[in-house]
């Protein structure tokens, strides 16, 4: 016979039903299976075999024994409770440590549930999210993707593929918001705004509270709010058919609000407070006259049910040379390919997909560990305490005690241990919830009326206390009356090799976690205090004016540049329109002059003024930099060493006074400076090419003295420069540091989590040796009397416990290093992972664990000899 | 004795018990019921329903013969007694009275 039905059910069966109706039943399943096997395959078979078996384990079924027809089950279940609350009284400092650690485990797993159930619900609220897909290419330089395409590729994509049913296309914007109500005048700067295709709101399930969902974004200059934003601008009143001006930003003007939208959700990748009409957009002066190509948009597609990606893919190249046909040479290179919008939160950098995940199942195995340290610990003092509960079993049986019966009574008393810790762990994961809410910046709620919390309790109560149940009512049931009774059931070597076993993997969990918190601590710590390479301390960045530029906008900058000079604790003042921190100002396909065009590679343009330079302290290794005084000068650019390399300009000698084409432009180089770190060290050094303006938009201002002063008085500055406007400022440090946000929450929750996982693992560490050095009191007295030190007695002792925490530490090392290894990947920049920081926290543990033996193992070491000699 | 009562299932599965007659065993009584009822009873309520006739003494059981089929298990054959027919038949008689009452149900 060779498709056969899961063994281990049968072998569970077994074990559960009364001998004598076991066979009957096997064989009636089996036949059944067979049956299924034939009409519904063998997986199909299985599946139903496993429910069909399960649904044996039935009160009526497993309480019947020897004579069917009297089942004592129901009778004997009074006594099996009240067995089961005197165990837990009489060995109080057990049951709370069973109890705590199991409420701790289980409370941890429920808040790493919400955590990664919230983590993996992204996006997925959208009612046609599976067809949903984001366009990503990569141009000039093979293989490195970009979420950002042109405008044009979403019209062309709709016309060449039947497959598409619509697309959207979505860029991002900020300006400052002004509107008269009652009579009052307000100002709000608004960096979340976003142009979208009228079909958004279609393929989108974003909904829309007030207003007409399909005329909303048709008129030109209509403007979608959220509620928040409704709330803040008009209060209680009604802001649909208000008037609100945009200042600055691409399409400054008056817009009406058409309608107000719910608050972006907080799982959905967007962030926007407003949506504008996309043709508003494409209607401006920048975007008709085509002059360059705008690799500035997002591509959303959504596609027909039955579309093939895979057909789908095939076609590609050819759209990709007919609409790029005309960068010769280029459309090798150039390829497009569709992101799920499900993946999108997964994958934070596209050319490293799916790091996102890897958090969600890093999290995942977290649970699993601290829930499996509790369970083992629950077996363990359970098994340890085998030799008392052995003459309790011996006496039950020799008067008539059935196994099945023992067995029953271990696991209502494992299911009593598990009740208790579920509802506590219930309660303590609310007392806890605000911490992972203050670490992770969420507002997550548990709710346990929702029918999924009560479903996730209830499967860990009974995995509870059939996993930590089962194991020990086996053990304990299994000891045999004469056996017990004549006083045979002592050390058995083989038993207690598995508690080795099972401490040395709670040991090993412990040790993975603890390596993973150091590894990344030290990571954060060494991208937060490595040299960026350039200054920015005591730099703060006051946001430009954003009202319409004025004819006189840089004189009224410069003059305000040159204001800010005079005051004494301002060092030095620079304009930029590209900040340290942020996003380049332009992408772009570059070469050297009299290369071929297929060497094009991408470049960063950024913007900065010719003080620029000096106040960051960007170092000048070769040529020069602007003069400001110099006109000619002002159309040359300034590389960095990363460009002298990628644009193949030889050393940095050389490539002075060397020519670049750039897509919109040639630019001679004079200067080239030191690499540093612009953005965060999460990213590798980048080829940067620097443009000067006279003067630009956001301003740097570097700061001497007390800086509390000096912010009020620049503040007041601006507001009598630009009284239109509002003054917003931050330290670009800080700036910096919030870009290691997101790893330090992930270092924080693993820390937590961590501690929680190794602190239950002490307690069952010291539970258990409570127990086997109480057992081995009297062997201890006997080599005391014969002449042993105490010393030799503790090490004695102590490495009993030791020695399986040490081998598991050895063996699981490797991995921790591997784990480790893995997770550093993705950063360019990383500490030097070396031994220490394995050894170390197996050190630190191994101390741990000594120090919670230790007290037992004293204790009984100085104990007086009469009084445990007599005890017997 | 007062009377006993017996539960639709209980009914049900020994009117099969007594239909099926020598070959009355798990498989074969949620089969004959699924054939005849289009009705689904999984094999373990089958087999609890059984134990608890068994228990009120309507049926009784005996181990059959094993057969290749079951991958050489013996079948748990049950047989309907004598006050397991006569409990059928005074139910039976019960609800045609009671029916026989109603004012012409059409």
């Amino acid at each position: 016979m060779k498709d056969t039905p899961p063994g281990w059910i049968l072998w569970l069966l077994k074990r559960l039903c009364p001998d004598e109706l076991y066979e009957m039943i096997e064989g009636d399943l089996i036949e059944e299976f067979d049956e299924n096997v034939a009409s519904h395959g063998l997986a199909g078979a299985r599946r139903r075999f496993a429910w069909s078996a399960l649904k044996f384990i039935h009160p009526q079924i497993i309480g019947r024994h020897r004579s069917v027809g009297h089942s004592n089950f129901h009778n004997m279940f009074p006594h099996f409770l009240t067995f089961t609350i005197r165990q837990i009284s009489r060995n109080k400092v057990l049951s709370l440590i069973n109890i705590v650690g199991l409420s701790t485990g289980v409370a941890v797993c429920l808040l790493i549930g919400k955590y990664v159930t919230f983590e993996s619900s992204y996006d997925k609220f959208h009612e046609r999210g599976q067809n949903i897909y984001r366009v990503i290419s990569s141009f000039y330089t093979e293989g490195v993707k970009d979420e950002y395409d042109g405008y044009d590729v979403g019209p062309a994509l709709a016309a060449s593929f039947p497959e598409i049913n619509t697309y959207t296309r979505v860029h991002g914007n900020g300006c400052l918001v002004t509107f008269t109500e009652k009579g009052k005048e307000f100002k709000y700067r608004e960096p979340s705004m976003l142009y979208v295709d009228t079909s958004f709101l279609k393929i989108f399930s974003f909904k829309i509270r007030q207003g007409d969902t399909r005329s909303a974004l048709h008129n030109g200059n209509s403007i979608i709010v959220t509620e928040s934003i409704a709330k803040k601008y008009f209060g209680d009143s009604d802001a649909v058919g208000k008037v609100i001006q945009l200042n600055g930003g691409w399409t400054p003007g008056l817009f009406s609000i058409s309608a107000v939208i719910q608050d972006k959700p907080e799982n959905s990748h967007f962030n926007f407070e407003f949506l504008l009409p996309m043709q508003t957009l494409l209607q401006t002066d920048f975007y008709r006259n085509q002059h360059q190509r705008w690799d500035n948009f997002h591509t959303y597609v959504e596609f027909w049910d039955d579309a093939s990606m895979d057909e789908l893919t095939k076609k590609i190249p050819r759209f990709v040379s007919t609409y790029r046909g005309d960068d010769k040479g280029m459309d090798e290179r150039a390829s497009l390919e569709f992101q799920k919008l499900f993946d999108i939160h997964y994958s934070p950098d596209l050319n490293n997909p799916g790091t996102g995940l890897l958090t969600i199942y890093l999290f995942g195995t977290i649970a699993m560990f601290v829930l499996a340290i509790a369970w083992i610990n629950y077996i363990n003092l359970a098994t340890a305490r085998a030799i008392e509960r052995a003459r309790e079993v011996g006496v039950k049986k020799a008067i008539g005690a059935t196994k099945r019966q023992l067995i029953i009574q271990f696991i209502v008393e494992s299911g009593l241990t598990n009740l208790v810790s579920v509802l506590f762990a219930a309660g303590l994961a609310v007392l806890l919830l605000p911490i992972l809410n203050t670490i992770t910046g969420r507002t997550f709620r548990l709710d346990y009326s929702e029918p999924a919390w009560l479903a996730v309790l209830g499967v860990l109560f009974l995995a509870g206390t059939l996993i930590a149940g089962l194991y020990p009512a086996f053990v304990l049931s299994s000891f045999k009356t004469t056996e017990v009774m004549k006083g045979k059931i002592q050390n058995q070597n083989r038993k207690w090799s598995m508690r080795n076993g099972m401490v040395g993997f709670q040991f090993a969990c412990s040790l993975l976690l603890l390596v993973a918190t150091s590894v990344i601590y030290h990571q954060v710590n060494f991208m937060q205090n490595q040299d960026k390479e350039f200054n920015t301390k005591q730099t703060i960045i006051v946001k430009g004016p954003e009202l319409e530029e004025a004819k006189d906008g840089a004189e009224r900058m410069l003059s305000f540049r040159n204001e800010l000079l005079q005051y004494p604790f301002v060092a030095k003042v620079a304009t930029s329109f590209s900040v340290p921190g942020y996003e380049a100002s332009l992408n772009t396909g570059v070469r050297k002059f009299g290369q071929p065009v297929n060497e094009t590679r991408i470049g960063n343009v950024y913007y900065i003024d010719p003080y620029f330079m000096d106040l960051y302290d960007i170092r000048l290794l070769s040529g020069k930099t602007w003069d400001p005084q110099s006109r000619g000068d002002l159309e040359s650019v300034v590389i960095n060493e990363e460009a002298v390399q990628v644009f193949q300009l030889r050393d940095n000698e050389s490539a002075i006074d060397e020519t670049l084409i750039l897509s919109f432009d040639t630019a001679r180089i004079i200067g080239v400076v030191k690499n540093h770190h612009w953005n965060s060290m999460k990213r590798p050094y980048s080829p940067m090419i620097f443009y000067a303006e006279k003067v630009s938009w956001n301003i740097s201002i570097q700061l001497k003295g007390n800086s509390h002063d000096a912010l009020e008085a620049i503040g007041k500055k601006y507001q009598t420069d630009f009284p239109d406007d509002t003054f917003s400022y931050y330290f670009l440090d800080d700036y910096y540091r919030a870009q290691y946000h997101e790893e330090e929450v992930f270092g924080q929750l693993f820390t937590s989590f961590s501690a929680l996982a190794i602190v239950i693992g002490c307690m069952g560490l010291w539970g258990l040796a409570t127990f086997t050095t109480l057992r081995r009191k009297k062997e201890i007295s006997i080599r005391k009397t014969l002449g042993a030190s105490e010393y030799s007695v503790i090490t004695l002792l102590a490495r009993q416990f030791l020695r399986p925490l040490l081998v598991s530490g050895i063996i699981v090392l490797p991995l921790a290093w591997i784990v480790g290894q893995n997770w550093l990947e993705k950063f360019p920049y990383r500490f030097s992972f070396s031994i220490d920081i394995l050894l170390l926290p197996l050190v630190l543990l191994l101390l741990i664990a000594l120090m919670t033996v230790s007290y037992q193992t004293l204790k009984v070491a100085h104990s007086s000899l009469v009084d445990s000699l007599k005890g017997e | 004795m007062a009377k006993e009562y017996l539960g639709e299932l209980e009914e049900l599965i020994l009117t099969i018990v007594g239909i099926l007659g020598d070959d009355a065993y798990g498989n074969a009584i949620v089969k004959e019921i699924e054939q005849q009822l289009s009705r689904v009873v999984s094999l373990a309520s089958a087999h609890v329903t059984l134990y608890r006739l068994q228990d009120k003494g309507y049926v009784k059981s005996l181990v059959g013969g094993a057969t290749n089929k079951r991958g050489g298990r013996s079948k748990r054959i049950f047989k309907i007694t004598s006050s397991g027919v006569a409990v059928l038949r005074s139910m039976k008689e019960d609800r045609m009275r009671l029916w026989s009452l109603t004012p012409q149900l059409k």
